[in-house]
């Protein structure tokens, strides 16, 4: 996965993430397990939740959402969640400027250009690895000491510190990593089961079996129309998105694209350039040849490739767990009912070593702090806050900062949001269990898993809005896969979580285009196999070499 | 003499203030940041606190494995954008030009202009559509009529004529409205000596119509040999794929690969001067050409 790819990937998969999270609040028909006595914590006397007195101003970078509606008279500048923030804090909220999200990084460099920048912002890991180096930030080492509360240090570590420790230069903690789940980015092969029923198929154990599905999907006509126009599997061109990309098969052939991964000798080797990936792209050549993949895949991307999807003509597709709610349940679910049935599978793997699904640190983002801002400690409060809202059970506590009065997603708003480093995969070691059982009490302390669990609920009374929610939940779903891979050990994690190297930063992008432009040719057999080889010479002399030094220097001072 | 003048026209120099201040604050101004393009570029540091790496910056691009095939492809499709940018509006100016039917001649105008407001985003997704050699209506008409079906996309052969052909669909019909005002400037008397002389339409077309706007066909032409290293990213961008970057890759998207997402502004600006170096040379030979042969100045 390139860096855009990645980005792109974790703006969808925090957007469903907290979709999901805040969805939880709103919901009336909680799994009756509200303890209000326990909810509101008041004790303004203890020093990490103290009130400002008088409220301090605190600026911040704002996006103008342009998917969000207002209640009336409230704007981006002006609104309840704000409101909650001094009401809560005393910290007035005011957004120093505000742009358009695609315009955001670009507005984000030109602030750290002019040496400008707000109280608190959010950056990418580049961009903090600049501030740094420029100087401009805050050392938030001793106020997230003395100001985080003991949730937070829990809640920010539940990983084991990793993502904590990826914000942390010579020691000094610079940024609030934008936690989220890594597991979040596992894969999963979704399939047609209607198809794979009717031209009475094995389920895919194997990555054997996986093409000869393919193969029956592409020539014995599942969708019985008489005319030979399905495909084994969707594609787009971005082939390592993490939506209808091919990382499936590749992680199957146990090679691992765009990542970092430890070679036997403890060394970090980059994963496009392992001998793996060609027993991959000889795969899939030969599928493209046989007219298993949609032959114009190349030019279009997922919005394009989901119409194939919608007009019943793709088989197989590997996806993440979000894969059912986007953009899948818009090509499936017609008119209220569920037109196609599809089943996850874990990935399968081309020998007898299990398949591990390639995952990254997770992290979204750094929220960083002004070394002008007069209170840095305003930033650690608003995390306290938002960790102590978003993660309750108490309706009450969480509204404000969710919702407004007529049930707007005010959420977005929040200047800090952090996601459990551990969300979905927890619920799915019991979510299933309870689905198939009937039983909300597995997981009535969990917020995703009851709101998980009402939805399966309605979608087994007939409500076939909630099918991207029941197959996440339901037995063998893509949350109990996700569980299952962590039992398993089966995450390949990216080794390296820092901000591009010096080389990285200059030739990388030459690098990734070489790459996409071969593995592209190869796939739709402009290219024989064999130039990967040549492209491994190309790779290490045009500067991944060098790359590959300064990644295992920084590898050893981690 | 002197003397004389400026007090009669000092209020129209005065006027004049106000503009000159702007040109000198946006224009002149930020030319001081051609320096990034000689330095290792650090923000904090500033302009003029970063480190002088003298042409390193240029050098480096010039290294590039694919700089040579980026630039020729540059040039190959900005040069045909320019000479068919020319030539259709102008066809197409005079043809309309000879339309009687007001309300025709007025709605036609609107429709070939309308396209020049539609983004590339847009138009990006309809061109996958039509084009698409399954179940595009291009290529179904090319079938119907015996033709095999073209991947116009994902062929690296074709991929820079639908460069330019869809750049002037969109584009033409702009051009089109310049040419027609020039058109109507032309003294009608003109036409009637010529009616009078025997001139048949297509000879006033020659002798009359096109002699009248050679001047505003120079002057475009002119600033269109500006053009000659913008290839039109938007369009690029949202059309080409790894299929076609041999033929499709051009000198702006290379810079935002490399130059924007990495945030290396020394290379991006090393480029974005080398463009304006080469848009300043091809102005000013064009310029000299216009004057030698058409004994035509624009200044």
């Amino acid at each position: 996965m390139n860096r855009q790819n990645r980005n792109k990937v974790a703006v969808v998969m925090i957007a469903a993430a907290l979709l999901l999270s805040a969805c939880g609040k709103g919901n009336d028909s909680a799994a009756g397990n509200v303890s209000a006595a326990s909810g509101k914590p008041a004790q303004t006397s203890q020093d990490p939740k103290a009130k400002f007195e008088p409220p301090i101003d605190f600026t911040i970078a704002g996006t103008t959402e342009p998917n969000l509606a207002f209640d009336k008279g409230e704007s981006f500048t002006n609104n309840t969640v704000y409101d909650a923030y001094v009401k809560d804090l005393g910290i007035s909220i005011k957004p120093e400027w505000m742009v358009d999200p695609k315009q955001y990084p670009e507005k984000v460099r030109l602030s750290i250009v002019s040496g400008e920048i707000p109280d608190l912002m959010k950056v990418t890991a580049a961009d903090l690895q600049q501030l740094v180096d420029n100087n401009l930030l805050a050392d938030l080492t001793d106020v997230y000491d003395k100001y985080a509360t003991p949730e937070t240090k829990k809640f920010m570590s539940t990983d084991g510190g990793n993502q904590l420790a990826s914000a942390k230069f010579d020691g000094k903690l610079m940024a609030i990593p934008s936690t989220n789940a890594p597991y979040n980015a596992a894969e999963f092969l979704w399939v047609r089961k209607d198809w794979m029923k009717k031209l009475n198929l094995p389920e895919p154990k194997t990555m054997q079996d996986v093409l000869k599905i393919s193969e029956a999907f592409t020539n014995q006509d599942p969708d019985g129309n008489g005319k030979k126009d399905s495909f084994g599997f969707a594609a787009q061109k971005e082939i390592f998105n993490m939506v209808y990309g091919f990382t499936g098969i590749f992680n199957g052939y146990h090679a691992y694209p765009g990542a970092w991964i430890k070679d036997s000798s403890g060394k970090l080797v980059y994963g496009s350039v392992q001998p793996e990936i060609k027993n991959a792209l000889k795969t899939l050549q030969d599928m493209y040849k046989a007219g298993q993949i949609d032959p114009e895949f190349f030019v279009k991307d997922h919005t394009k490739e989901t119409e194939l999807v919608a007009g019943n003509k793709i088989g197989m597709a590997f996806g993440p767990f979000f894969l059912g709610s986007w953009p899948l349940s818009a090509a499936v679910v017609k008119n209220n009912t569920v037109t196609q049935d599809w089943e996850t599978y874990p990935l399968a793997s081309f020998d007898d070593k299990p398949a591990s699904t390639q995952v990254g640190l997770g992290v979204d983002g750094y929220y960083v702090v002004s070394k002008k801002s007069k209170h840095p400690e305003a930033a650690i409060k608003i995390l306290n806050k938002w960790i102590e809202v978003d993660n309750t059970t108490d309706k009450q506590v969480g509204k404000p900062y969710h919702f407004s009065k007529t049930n707007q997603e005010y959420w977005k708003l929040n200047p800090i949001i952090v996601v459990p480093q551990d969300l979905n995969v927890k619920t799915g070691a019991v979510l299933s269990k309870a689905v198939e059982t009937k039983d909300p009490t597995l997981v009535k302390d969990d917020l995703a898993g009851s709101s998980l669990y009402d939805d399966s609920m309605k979608f087994l009374k007939g409500d076939t809005g909630s099918w991207s929610s029941w197959m996440k939940a339901k037995p063998h779903g893509t949350l109990e896969i996700m569980n299952q891979y962590l039992k398993e050990n089966r995450y390949m994690f990216d080794e390296f979580s820092g901000a591009p190297t010096a080389t990285m930063a200059m030739k990388k992008p030459i690098l990734d285009q070489k790459e996409q432009e071969l593995f592209t040719k190869i796939i739709t057999n402009k290219a024989p196999v064999d130039d990967f080889d040549a492209f491994v010479k190309d790779w290490n002399s045009l500067g991944g070499e060098q790359i590959t030094k300064e990644v295992n220097d920084w590898y050893a001072k981690k | 003499m002197i003397r004389k003048m400026w007090a009669t026209e000092w209020p129209l120099h005065l006027m004049l203030l106000p503009g000159i201040a702007i040109v000198l604050i946006y224009s002149y101004g930020p030319m001081v940041g051609i320096m990034i393009a000689f330095e290792h570029f650090v923000p904090a540091r500033g302009i003029f606190g970063s480190e002088w790496v003298g042409f390193d910056n240029f050098k480096f691009v010039m290294s590039l494995p694919d700089t040579y095939r980026v630039l020729y492809n540059t040039i190959f499709i900005a040069f045909m954008k320019m000479i068919a940018g020319q030539m259709v509006p102008i066809v197409f100016a005079l043809l309309l030009n000879e339309v009687r039917n007001t309300v025709m001649k007025r709605s036609v105008q609107t429709l070939v202009y309308l396209p020049h407001f539609l983004s590339w985003i847009i138009l990006g997704g309809i061109m996958i559509d039509i084009l698409s050699p399954s179940s595009g209506l291009v290529n179904q008409t090319l079938q119907t009529l015996g033709f095999k079906p073209i991947f116009f996309l994902g062929d690296a052969h074709w991929f820079p004529y639908v460069l330019v052909v869809s750049d002037i669909w969109k584009e033409f019909g702009f051009s089109t409205i310049v040419y027609l005002a020039a058109l109507t400037s032309i003294n009608p008397a003109l036409y009637e000596a010529a009616a009078i002389d025997g001139a048949n339409r297509w000879r006033q077309t020659r002798h009359v119509t096109l002699p009248g706007i050679v001047p505003i066909i120079t002057l475009l032409a002119t600033l269109s040999l500006g053009q000659i290293l913008n290839a039109g990213f938007d369009q690029v961008f949202n059309l080409y794929n790894p299929q076609v970057y041999e033929t499709g890759d051009i000198l702006d998207t290379l810079v935002y690969r490399l130059g924007l997402e990495q945030a290396q502004y020394g290379m991006a600006t090393a480029v974005g001067l080398f463009k304006s170096a080469v848009s300043l040379l091809f102005i000013s030979v064009s310029y000299w050409l216009a004057y030698r042969f058409a004994n035509y100045r624009i200044f």
